[in-house]
């Protein structure tokens, strides 16, 4: 069970990284550049499985249930090192100027708009089954 | 170990992430003894999870909630569209998490698998 418990996804993290990781900090670590923004590019997929996260912007666009584009979310939050994944924190969704909340990204619900309550919006239909 | 295409690289585990039709993008935990093939074992109830995340067009989509096995057993799956799939051409990919526990001296493990489809091959 030790081991269970060391490697159990561990949610504090993810709240630290939550409150951590904001476009003042991005910028405070490299402040050399501003933070960048832009698609995922197909190359930070590697053949070896891993996520170059380095030819990853530092914001993504973030989409909304019907696609339409609603914002964009931190890089780290979105790709998250594997021992915070376990993380059921909301992602902030940040407006063009990368400052301004317009939302956040819920776990198993997807946009929820500042301001509305993550009860108004549906949760979507996750599968499981068992020896897939 | 050689890890077949599309399979994590996780020493005596198997993540697996893939995408099916209409962008339904999943993630599979199993236990087998040695990478995606040969025996597996069952693990205890709660000891197989994973979160599935979904990007097209290089754009976040959404992402799961972390769902765990709720029954003893050797593979786990989680699956969902977490992606919208208008019509034309896009490229999906599904970015899995999964976590595996043990109580035997090979511990647990955590890691993340990615897989990618194009469509049109995706609208029907």
């Amino acid at each position: 069970m030790e081991d269970r418990k060391i490697y159990r996804w561990a949610a504090a993290l993810g709240v630290a990284a939550a409150i951590a990781i904001t476009p003042l900090s991005l910028a405070a670590a490299d402040s050399s550049r501003p933070p960048t923004k832009g698609r995922v590019p197909a190359a930070a997929f590697q053949a070896n499985g891993n996520l170059d996260k380095s030819k990853v912007p530092d914001f993504i666009p973030a989409l909304d249930r019907a696609g339409n584009q609603v914002g964009y979310v931190s890089r780290d939050l979105a790709m998250p090192d594997p021992s915070e994944a376990g993380s059921e924190v909301p992602i902030p969704v940040y407006a063009d100027d990368l400052t301004t909340i317009v939302g956040s990204m819920m776990p198993g619900r997807g946009f929820v708009p500042r301001g509305a309550r993550a009860s108004d919006v549906p949760s979507f239909v996750v599968r499981t089954s068992e020896n897939p | 170990m050689t890890v077949p295409s599309g399979y994590g690289s996780l020493a005596d585990y198997c993540f697996r992430a893939g995408i099916v039709d209409t962008a339904s993008n999943r993630v599979d935990m199993q236990t087998h003894a040695s990478g995606c093939s040969g025996t597996a074992r069952n693990v205890k109830s709660g000891y197989l999870g994973g979160k599935v995340t979904g990007y097209r067009d290089g754009a976040y989509c959404e992402v799961t909630n972390a769902l765990y096995s709720n029954t003893a057993t050797w593979g786990w799956q989680v699956s969902s569209n977490v992606c919208s799939n208008p019509s034309g051409t896009q490229e999906f990919y599904t970015v899995g998490y999964g976590a595996i526990y043990s109580d035997g001296s090979r511990g647990g493990t955590v890691g993340y698998v990615w897989s990618w489809r194009t469509s049109p091959s995706q609208n029907y």
